[in-house]
């Protein structure tokens, strides 16, 4: 068990940041609304979590930061998409790149700014202890895992047993019938794009301030498009989407525990796994019967 | 089938072409003084450095055009796609597979006295074949499979971002056996396109002129073009009027690859060489914005991907001599999307494009 445990309790936190951001996306696009920007969210939180946590030497004031920072971005978003129209694909990937600029500059001239006060250049931040180690390897999870395993049951809950989670549905499903029936269409998807951004910039907090203490240039590395991939493949339900997370997490620990089992596997080919895997899940699910709500990426 | 049905009625005529250019000079001015003044540099100096960068000599300006070559292949790509419906952003991924193709077969399968003009077509069409295969990768999961083509391009940029670096750490591959730095092998001689007089101006720069002509061309002077531009208007209708949407489809992601594919072997013959890191960075994402600005339009593009270029180029040499971070270049772009979709420029045939869709995955 010297392989597996390790492996096991890997996977969850691999699967962590999928997890948060995929649930946001979930909530999100059963409203109707797609975000590719899902990537810039996780790392807009990725990077103001870390700064927070590094300044106030607090890794609660970063997670609370992280979400804020990804509600902002998601806010952008939804103001574009909402109030102005805009295409949500295109909105989506401009906020990816806004993200990317933002954080890299801000990362820079932080690290110029340290430089010039002849510290080191390379911050790292407190984060978060690990709850319950006596639970053993598995068991020896940040409260950020556990809040992300506690949001799947909150999100299925919300989505298929509440009103307001029926309204939202309605609302992906035909924004018009749902205008007609007296729900607000725009204010619905805003608390949604809020919830979207907070799930996701907390995920894209957790890979700094919980999973690692430093931020690096674009960090998130994909992870928010596999996101975006594991709630396609969970056929945009609860369970089905954390099922495709935990799976992309493995994937994820894959490439970093096949070397130690002494395979000659190139750690390249490991790398490419998550999303060699994202692609053949999604060929190998049909589409037809996808789920996916009727009225996704219409104004 | 009469033209004018075909024709986008909401394309952006020429004055509001020129007040997007004048706010998006403006626009750009002023994010990129903003982050001047909080990196606490002085606003006329990096100004100047930034001047200095992309034109102030022979350098300079072979800089700025060979980074425009780059990103009006792969604008002309994205505009492509997005003109049929089609959200292939895929540029990226394309683009390093042409990459890959074109450095494997000049320095692994070419005799080495290959002359020019021999060599270099053939480099080019192998980084054309590759980028048009990569996309069709894409084409094909969401032909037979109904898979976005978002989620499958963007999946196929990451696993392009890592084979890169795995082909140039192996010597099996393509890695370079003399030095100890992780770069692949350098082209035969005959085979780099060495920039004039020590810049970085190279023959392919007039290439730019051609293909977007070609494109343009292709687009609205062709029926291939018109059974496309009506696609992207709306697939349903497209297709009862007798134009095999599929088969466009299938025409316009071989196309944007090839394209990218083309803008990857001209870049690798420039370098002379890869390298672990791409070339371009996050050229084939700038694209997206390159094309936005270009409203869709073949010739829209030549300006837009120069305006990038000297942004790009001008951002690096702030980066270099007053300490202004360079990554600032990808913020403005994503602001210059925004500010263009705020002032309500829309694409052509967005909303069939959630038509195209469901059209190409059923049937």
């Amino acid at each position: 068990m010297d392989f597996l445990d390790p492996f096991l309790a890997a996977t969850l936190r691999n699967a962590t940041p999928l997890l948060l951001a995929a649930m946001g996306e979930l909530i999100l696009e059963r409203g109707g609304v797609l975000n590719i920007g899902i990537e810039g969210v996780m790392l807009f939180g990725a990077f103001f979590g870390f700064l927070t946590a590094w300044a106030t030497g607090s890794p609660t004031c970063g997670a609370a930061a992280a979400m804020l920072a990804g509600a902002l971005l998601a806010a952008v978003l939804a103001g574009m998409v909402l109030r102005l129209k805009a295409d949500q694909i295109v909105v989506g990937m401009a906020l990816n790149l806004v993200a990317l600029g933002v954080t890299g500059t801000f990362n820079s001239a932080l690290q110029g700014w340290l430089r010039r006060q002849g510290r080191p250049a390379q911050p790292s931040a407190p984060i978060f202890e690990p709850l319950l180690p006596a639970l053993g390897a598995l068991g020896n999870q940040t409260l950020i895992t556990w809040a992300a395993l506690l949001a799947v049951p909150c999100v299925w809950y919300y989505l298929n047993r509440s009103e307001r989670g029926l309204e939202l549905r309605a609302v992906g499903e035909n924004p018009a019938a749902a205008e007609a029936s007296g729900i607000h269409v725009a204010a619905c998807r805003f608390k949604a794009c809020l919830a979207a951004g907070m799930l996701g910039g907390l995920g894209g907090g957790f890979l700094t301030i919980s999973q690692a203490a430093s931020f690096a240039p674009n960090t998130t590395n994909g992870r928010g498009f596999v996101a975006l991939a594991a709630v396609v493949l969970g056929r945009y339900g609860a369970w089905g989407s954390a099922g495709a997370c935990v799976f992309f997490g493995a994937a994820f620990s894959a490439r970093d525990h096949f070397q130690a089992t002494g395979l000659k596997v190139h750690p390249e080919v490991l790398a490419m796994l998550p999303y060699l895997l994202t692609l053949a899940a999604l060929a190998f699910t049909l589409q037809k019967r996808s789920g996916a709500p009727a009225g996704l990426g219409k104004p | 089938m009469s033209e004018p049905a075909s024709e986008n009625p909401r394309s952006p005529d020429r004055a509001s072409a020129a007040l997007n250019a004048a706010m998006l000079l403006l626009g750009g001015a002023v994010l990129l003084a903003l982050v001047v003044k909080a990196c606490g540099a002085q606003p006329g100096e990096a100004f100047a450095a930034f001047a200095k960068g992309a034109f102030s000599s022979g350098v300079a300006w072979g800089q700025t055009l060979s980074r425009a070559l780059i990103l009006t292949l792969c604008g002309l790509a994205v505009a492509l796609s997005f003109r049929c419906g089609l959200f292939n952003i895929g540029a990226d991924g394309q683009m390093t597979a042409g990459m890959i193709a074109a450095a494997a077969l000049g320095t692994r399968l070419l005799p080495a006295g290959t002359p020019w003009f021999i060599g270099l077509p053939l480099l080019m069409l192998a980084g054309m074949l590759a980028g048009a295969a990569w996309s069709l990768l894409a084409g094909a999961l969401k032909h037979w499979r109904g898979v976005s083509e978002v989620i499958s391009t963007l999946m196929l940029n990451l696993v392009a971002l890592i084979v890169l670096p795995y082909m140039v750490s192996y010597a099996f591959l393509l890695q370079r056996a003399d030095t100890s730095e992780r770069t692949g092998t350098a082209l035969p001689d005959s085979l780099q396109m060495r920039g004039w007089d020590g810049t970085s101006f190279h023959s392919g720069v007039f290439l730019i002129l051609p293909a977007a002509l070609l494109v343009w061309l292709a687009v609205y002077h062709t029926r291939a073009g018109l059974s496309l531009r009506a696609t992207g208007l709306n697939a349903k209708a497209a297709r009862a009027c007798g134009i095999p949407v599929r088969r466009v489809t299938a025409l316009v992601f071989a196309a944007a690859g090839a394209l990218s594919g083309l803008a990857g072997a001209l870049g690798v013959a420039a370098f002379g060489y890869l390298t672990f890191e791409p070339l371009y960075p996050n050229y084939g994402y700038m694209a997206i914005a390159v094309a936005l600005v270009a409203g869709l339009h073949p010739l829209g593009v030549l300006p837009a991907a120069f305006f990038f270029a000297v942004l790009e180029v001008g951002t690096q040499a702030m980066e270099s001599r007053a300490g202004v971070p360079h990554e600032v270049v990808y913020a403005i772009q994503g602001a210059v999307i925004l500010l263009l979709l705020a002032r309500g420029v829309h694409l052509p045939g967005t909303e069939a494009a959630g038509t195209a869709a469901e059209t190409g995955s059923r049937e």
